[in-house]
């Protein structure tokens, strides 16, 4: 991971990014044992190999243009011109890949959720906080190429906008505790790649910091609730733990406080700011991105609050004997601890932000990254407001749904489109996998095995035969050799004549 | 002088082996000791080598039949160091694995292994033309009688069916190389000019490419690596398809710059074709050996990538990837030949779960596995990396094939992995521990090299072709030196 940010050229970028899949393919499964762990593991690897192939195919073409896989090499040929609209159309294209594959985006998303069999500090560490924001980094690190491509990067912004839509519907019906905050982290990846893709850099940046804090604070906590049910993961079977569990409560609604974006912290200054942004930015696509991430805020509301209500509101639901128990009262403080700091960390980190105030984050990253908008101070506190009234109106939704005992989303056609996570993983299956593998066994069966192999074994038999002939020929019997020499002489000689 | 006592020491080693009446353990120990001597010997000649120089090093000429021009002519550059040098560390890799499982009339059997891995120096080594095809046809012998005696159930089968490919290749470039020979009065490769002849080039060309396998000349391949012992099979897949490597470099490049040109179209094409229907047939192979197999070719349909590039790029991404692909691909027959060995099986169905409990194993196979991929950061990577990058200048789609490539690898690589480690237990899953310290000396040499090389590919790709220049070197070569 720190090899793929410190690289300061394209191809050692591409070895980190590729040992980071090595590790977490190794992660996910490493609970070996069990069937959908490896499944997972798999998964995720094709995944991002797919991705590595685009992003290499775009180098390629630009070891053939450019010659050099240097940044500055690179960025100076992008933005000066040299280089022809196609090749940085493509070479941006290829970057986006790679982009989409690692950070879970449309349509190279799948992954993740599934990524979820994995141990939980391991979803804290890469599947929240840092392997998966690394295609942000990517395109904020090789901006002057996106910005050379202005549409493949509105493509960024428009993908970012689906992937949040998309990931924060199909969390409002999830069970599994981990796969709600895996879509959440899709959802927010989303929302950075929406700030990537309209040039607000330093604030995409900046939700990816915040975002790791509050993210791997709300893995660790569901981690120590996890452990409390002994390894279970659905939150149908949880529920009032607020009062057994008092501190991790706390910390677990800080974290959900901080992704549904409410002050003061950490999510609510670098989400808006990224809302603010794409208010900035204007025009049609400008308001689509603002009307789309406010719509998923209200998401965020909804169903990170309905998570927490499940778990840590109303009754105990878990039927067991108070000798299964993990021993009652809260979690040890090896487990605490490390929450706690990353609670301190969500509340504060907000504000190295703090619109017409004080706004180091910008100024750090200025040097390298120049933003493409800048939203007046007016402009953040006012969608600011919007957003949070969002937000609220989604944690009162959620709030009256768990009051009433209803789900937020009723049965029907559009439930079980959600439950299906829209059908992608099927339509993959349906269109990749499957006609891959039948194409594998054509082969082998149509043709490897009847041309190649039984074409070879009656070429071998013929030549058994033919051996088994001639070495009848090989009788001892004088006689016979005598008249085969007779008759091959006077063959011979009669060759001879004629062509003579 | 080096040089020829790289080729003599082995054949020496063989002679002693079959001659001395030792018993089967001093009969190995002496194999082994002739194998590891020979990887000394290059190691200390590594020492001495000037990879910048423009010469031919550790050269020797002896005249042989003056009337035709023959020589015995060796001597070698940059890349056929690395060659040799894979070449004795896989000997030596594979004398071990024989050791520590055993075989039958061993004096013979390590003779012949011996004779093989001195023969492959001769090819490697050669400089020129008649002496290669001696060698070339030397190393045949040996191949012919490992698999056909000491091979599995179906070895008759196999030998006449790797007989059939491999006379039908040879005989073509007998052809080649007399009407090369005497049309040109010599048959010193240096003093060899070029030639426009398109049927001795497809002669050349078609003996390497069924060498190699590429696509149609493949049909050798599945049987051959099935059947012979797991250290032969490593032996062949690993160095023996690298003298295709050798020739199309060094004698197809160099000497028919003109057919090449008209013919790379044609022979990229097969390449990718290869390289597609090689990965395509190993995620559905359902036995260890299958898949290897079959990702060799693969693999070596990638390295034909790099070699028919014919820029700077491609032939040293071809040249440090035939070093990789030797390492890993050997490494791989060896641990399914200890993986048969301990639980009766190389078939996936009846493998799997062995993960646990046997840590080393695990790892061993990961590891190989994860090269195999070509993960980003490993010296397969870095010579797909730079193969890839050389065949996108000839045309896009070659290395848009090598990109999709990347990912059937991942597939069947992984498939294998989770088939082998993961997955249920199966019935073949029998108590068996994991890896003791003599297959752990076996394998684990083969991986440290890959991990070296992974650090630094540079090692081998900067020091392949004089001034790191390998098309001006190729080309300029059929001026003569």
């Amino acid at each position: 991971m720190l090899l793929l940010v410190e690289a300061g050229n394209l191809l050692l970028l591409l070895v980190g990014w590729g040992l980071v899949g090595l590790a977490s393919y190794l992660l996910i499964g490493f609970y070996h044992e069990r069937p959908s762990a490896i499944l997972a593991a798999k998964k995720a690897f094709i995944m991002n190999a797919i991705g590595d192939a685009v992003m290499a195919l775009a180098f390629f073409l630009t070891i053939a243009k450019v010659g050099s896989l240097d940044f500055s090499t690179v960025f100076d040929a992008a933005s000066s011109g040299v280089l022809s609209d196609t090749v940085v159309t493509l070479l941006a294209l290829g970057l986006l890949g790679g982009a989409v594959a690692k950070s879970a985006q449309i349509p190279l998303h799948t992954w993740l959720p599934d990524a979820m069999e994995g141990p939980t500090p391991v979803s804290a560490l890469i599947h929240a906080a840092t392997m998966v924001t690394a295609g942000v980094y990517l395109i904020c690190r090789t901006h002057p190429v996106f910005e050379a491509a202005p549409d493949i990067q509105h493509l960024a912004a428009l993908l970012g906008l689906a992937t949040l839509l998309v990931a924060g519907v199909v969390a409002l019906v999830q069970w599994d505790i981990k796969r709600v905050i895996a879509y959440s982290t899709m959802s927010q990846i989303g929302y950075m790649f929406l700030g990537a893709g309209i040039g607000a850099y330093g604030f995409a940046m900046f939700h990816l910091v915040t975002h790791a804090f509050f993210k791997a604070l709300l893995f660790l906590t569901a981690g120590i609730v996890i452990h409390r049910f002994s390894g279970e993961q659905d939150i149908r079977k949880m529920g009032g733990l607020r009062k057994e569990l008092p501190f991790t409560h706390a910390t677990f609604l800080i974290g959900t406080l901080a992704l549904v974006a409410i002050p003061p912290f950490a999510g609510f200054w670098s989400k808006d700011a990224i809302l603010a942004s794409a208010l900035a930015y204007g025009g049609a696509l400008g308001w689509i991105l603002y009307v789309g991430g406010l719509i998923g805020t209200l998401l965020t509301g909804l169903y990170a609050f309905r998570l927490y209500f499940y778990v840590f509101r109303g009754e105990p639901r878990h039927a067991e004997s108070e000798a299964e128990h993990h021993g009652a009262g809260e979690a040890p403080r090896s487990m605490t601890l490390p929450a706690l700091v990353l609670a301190i960390g969500s509340t504060v980190v907000g504000f190295l932000a703090i619109p017409g105030v004080w706004e180091p984050f910008e100024e750090w990253l200025e040097p390298v990254v120049e933003p493409l908008v800048t939203p007046s101070a007016t402009q953040e506190w006012l969608s600011s407001l919007v957003a949070v009234c969002f937000a609220s109106a989604g944690i009162y939704l959620a709030w009256r749904a768990f009051r009433a005992g209803r789900e937020l989303v009723r049965e029907g056609a559009i439930r079980d489109l959600l439950e299906h996570k829209l059908w992608f993983d099927e339509l993959y299956d349906a269109l990749f996998s499957r006609p891959a593998q039948a194409l594998a066994v054509r082969l082998r069966d149509d043709v490897e095995q009847p041309v190649v192999q039984r074409g070879l074994d009656e070429v071998a038999e013929g030549t058994l035969d033919a051996s088994a002939v001639l070495g009848r020929a090989q009788s001892g019997l004088l006689r016979t050799y005598a008249l085969a020499f007779a008759v091959s002489v006077s063959i011979l000689a009669l060759v001879f004549l004629v062509v003579r | 002088m080096l040089t020829t006592l790289l080729i003599v020491v082995p054949l020496a080693a063989a002679l002693l082996v079959w001659i001395l009446p030792l018993s089967a353990e001093s009969t190995a120990g002496l194999a082994l000791l002739g194998a590891l001597a020979e990887v000394g010997l290059w190691a200390g000649g590594a020492r001495n080598f000037d990879f910048s120089s423009q010469e031919q090093q550790y050269s020797a000429s002896r005249e042989w039949f003056s009337d035709l021009g023959i020589s015995y002519s060796v001597g070698l550059y940059g890349f056929q160091y690395w060659l040799v040098g894979l070449t004795v560390v896989v000997g030596a890799a594979a004398i071990g694995y024989a050791m520590w499982v055993g075989r039958d009339r061993p004096r013979a059997y390590y003779g012949l292994v011996l004779f093989l891995v001195g023969s492959l120096v001769g090819v490697f080594a050669s400089q020129d033309l008649l002496l290669f095809y001696v060698f070339f046809e030397a190393m045949l012998i040996p191949i012919y009688v490992l698999v056909g005696v000491w091979g599995g159930p179906r070895r008759v089968k196999a030998t006449l069916t790797f007989v059939l490919y491999t006379m039908f290749g040879s005989l073509l470039m007998l052809a080649s190389i007399i009407a090369f020979g005497i049309s040109q009065g010599t048959f010193e490769l240096a003093d060899l000019g070029t030639s426009s002849n398109d049927w001795i080039f497809l002669g050349f060309l078609v003996a390497f490419f069924v060498k190699a396998p590429l696509l149609p000349f493949h049909g050798w391949l599945r049987l051959s690596y099935t059947e012979a012992t797991p250290e032969v099979a490593a032996i062949l897949s690993g160095v023996v398809s690298k003298a295709a490597v050798f020739g199309l470099v060094w004698i197809v490049l160099p000497h028919f710059p003109g057919p090449v040109d008209d013919l790379r179209g044609l022979a990229l094409v097969l390449a990718a074709a290869t390289l597609v229907y090689g990965s395509v047939l190993a995620f559905r192979q359902p036995d260890i050996r299958g898949v290897i197999a079959y990702s060799s070719m693969a693999q070596m349909g990638l390295i034909m990538l790099g070699i028919f590039s014919v820029n700077d790029l491609g032939l040293d991404g071809a040249i440090l990837h035939s070093v990789n692909h030797g390492l890993v691909s050997a490494g791989f027959f060896l641990v399914a030949g200890i993986i048969e060995t301990r639980f009766g099986s190389g078939e996936l169905a009846r493998l799997g779960g062995l993960a646990k409990g046997r840590p080393a194993l695990a790892s061993v196979v990961l590891i190989l596995g994860m090269f195999t991929l070509a993960v980003p950061g490993s010296t397969n990577f870095a010579g797909e990396f730079a193969i890839l990058s050389g065949v996108f200048q000839r045309g896009w789609g070659y290395a848009a094939v090598g990109a999709a490539a990347i990912v059937l690898a991942a597939m069947y690589a992984l498939r294998l992995i989770s088939a082998i480690l993961h997955d249920r237990r199966a019935s073949a899953t029998r108590e068996s521990g994991d890896l003791v310290g003599g297959e752990l000396a076996l394998v684990l040499p083969l991986v440290a090299i890959l991990a070296v090389l992974s650090a630094w590919p540079a090692l081998v790709t900067e020091r392949s072709f004089p001034l790191d220049q390998p098309t001006s070197f190729i080309a300029g070569q059929e001026q003569g030196p």
